[in-house]
């Protein structure tokens, strides 16, 4: 339960902030690679319902058309994260992607989930709305919130060396 | 085997999670959500005060010592502070003489109703920024919630306008000069549809169920001219539609659409939007369409146009120091 706690705290931290600075900082740029350091942290049942239902309640307070991150996100992680602990920073056949760049790529993934959430549905999209999107919303965002991922990623790192984190704790516990 | 079960719960908690969001949109589109929003991020709120309150308090104290520095300078700040003090002192009571003045003219003068509750009653603008903005799509589904609630004294049905204005029609050949004070020409965003303690939503003017009573304003080349009174209802499309207006009314397209009144009281003529379309039609009616103003996607900052009781009058008091 303390690692739910621990995620919705800081998940309320990182909207605070977005919220206080929307001059300054582009909507997700720090609440989505939040949630997504949320979803690695312990990949399991419980942290994932908690990420996903802090992206439901952030699309409900700020919301898109579509509701696309909490709806595609979790996939995605179910799509990076290795199925098991001892293939985590191993070069298996069935390793996905390197666990430094498991909370980048979701954020990038994330972002550009929202931003196409935002366009309208009325018609499809030509090319140049989606270069408009991609230069007038997309770049902004990705440049405040890849920074925020990697650190997040480091800190991650750190958790692992010292100890804190433990992913894939009860398979671990079993083996 | 069973990191293969946990991973199938992984899937079916995903599984449950996309449902649970269809659901949601779902929600959202039938406006049941809407009540919640505000709600949510009243939560929010706290922390967001606290952070820009702190970050005023870092502001001034970067100010501060800049001007504590120049210890050479002092005597001439201090100078110069007495003076803006005095200055200061000779503008509040200009203020107050001119506002006693404008009630009496009020008092004695005014003999319509609406003339007395105007004199009760003052209007404040209080700014307000965009939290969140949900434009380009239809319009029932558009709307925008600013960081000002309840417990600045806000209402339910208090118009929101945008800080700059529009274009008015006059310029240099009516001496019109850069620097001039525009007092009207607000343009109209919507109005509060729900406040919360902190934060209040806004209901946009093409929203279904926007009413206001507006007034034609046509430019001809004598000047503005006031024509055709009306109601100006958001039917949830991007366009307005305009009602109200008599059959022997003459409508174009390009007149412009402002307030009459706001909250059934006198004050500035605010601007709605443009008459893009006026079509005149067999059974004797106008079809009439107008454009808003304001597109929201663009808007950072707002005002909310908020009715208080005037002043108490204070008497003229001058500061003795009390007598031992």
């Amino acid at each position: 339960m303390k690692p739910v706690l621990a995620a919705v705290i800081c998940a309320w931290l990182a909207l605070m902030l977005e919220v206080s600075c929307t001059d300054l900082i582009p909507r997700g740029a720090l609440f989505l690679p939040v949630v997504c350091a949320v979803l690695t942290w312990q990949p399991g049942v419980r942290l994932l319902l908690a990420g996903g239902l802090l992206l439901l309640l952030d699309w409900i307070a700020r919301p898109t058309l579509l509701p696309a991150v909490p709806l595609l996100l979790p996939f995605g992680l179910l799509l990076v994260v290795p199925p098991a602990p001892r293939r985590q920073y191993g070069v298996g056949r069935r390793l996905r992607l390197p666990t430094p760049l498991q909370i980048p790529v979701l954020t990038m993934a994330a972002a550009a989930l929202q931003c196409l959430a935002g366009l309208s549905y009325v018609k499809l999209p030509t090319t140049a709305e989606l270069l408009l999107l991609a230069s007038r919303d997309l770049t902004p965002l990705l440049l405040a919130a890849l920074p925020v991922s990697a650190v997040l990623a480091l800190l991650l790192r750190l958790a692992d060396e010292t100890g804190l984190r433990r992913p894939f704790n009860s398979e671990l516990q079993r083996i | 085997m069973q990191a293969e079960s946990g991973r199938l719960r992984m899937w079916l908690a995903a599984c449950c999670l996309a449902m649970l969001s269809l659901s949601a949109a779902a929600a959202d589109r039938l406006g049941l959500l809407r009540s919640l929003r505000p709600v949510l991020l009243d939560l929010a709120s706290p922390g967001r005060l606290l952070v820009r309150s702190q970050s005023g308090t870092a502001d001034n104290r970067t100010t501060i010592p800049t001007g504590l520095n120049a210890s050479g300078e002092k005597t001439l700040q201090s100078e110069m502070l007495e003076q803006q003090q005095v200055l200061r002192r000779l503008m509040i009571e200009n203020a107050r003489l001119r506002r006693e003045l404008q009630r009496d003219r009020q008092r004695f003068g005014a003999e319509d109703p609406q003339e007395v509750r105007s004199a009760l009653l003052q209007m404040t603008l209080l700014p307000a920024q965009v939290l969140s903005c949900r434009d380009g799509l239809p319009a029932d589904l558009r709307e925008l919630l600013v960081a000002a609630g309840r417990a600045r004294g806000l209402t339910r049905s208090e118009l929101v306008v945008q800080g700059p204005g529009g274009i008015v029609d006059v310029g240099r050949a009516q001496s019109v000069q850069p620097g001039d004070r525009v007092l009207d020409g607000l343009a109209v965003v919507g109005r509060i549809e729900k406040s919360a303690r902190w934060v209040s939503l806004v209901q946009p003017i093409s929203a279904s169920g926007f009413r206001a009573n507006v007034q034609l304003l046509r430019r001809t080349t004598d000047g503005a001219l006031f024509a055709a009174r009306g109601i100006l209802e958001g039917v949830g499309e991007p366009d307005c539609r305009l009602t109200g207006i008599a059959a022997t009314e003459a409508v174009a397209v390009g007149d412009e659409v402002v307030a009459t009144d706001i909250e059934g009281l006198r004050g500035p003529h605010l601007y709605f939007g443009k008459v893009v379309h006026a079509n005149f039609l067999a059974g004797g009616q106008w079809d009439i369409r107008v454009t808003p103003a304001v597109r929201l996607d663009e808007l950072r900052d707002v005002q909310i146009l908020h009715w208080e009781l005037q002043p108490a009058e204070q008497s003229v008091t001058t500061a003795e120091p009390p007598r031992r």
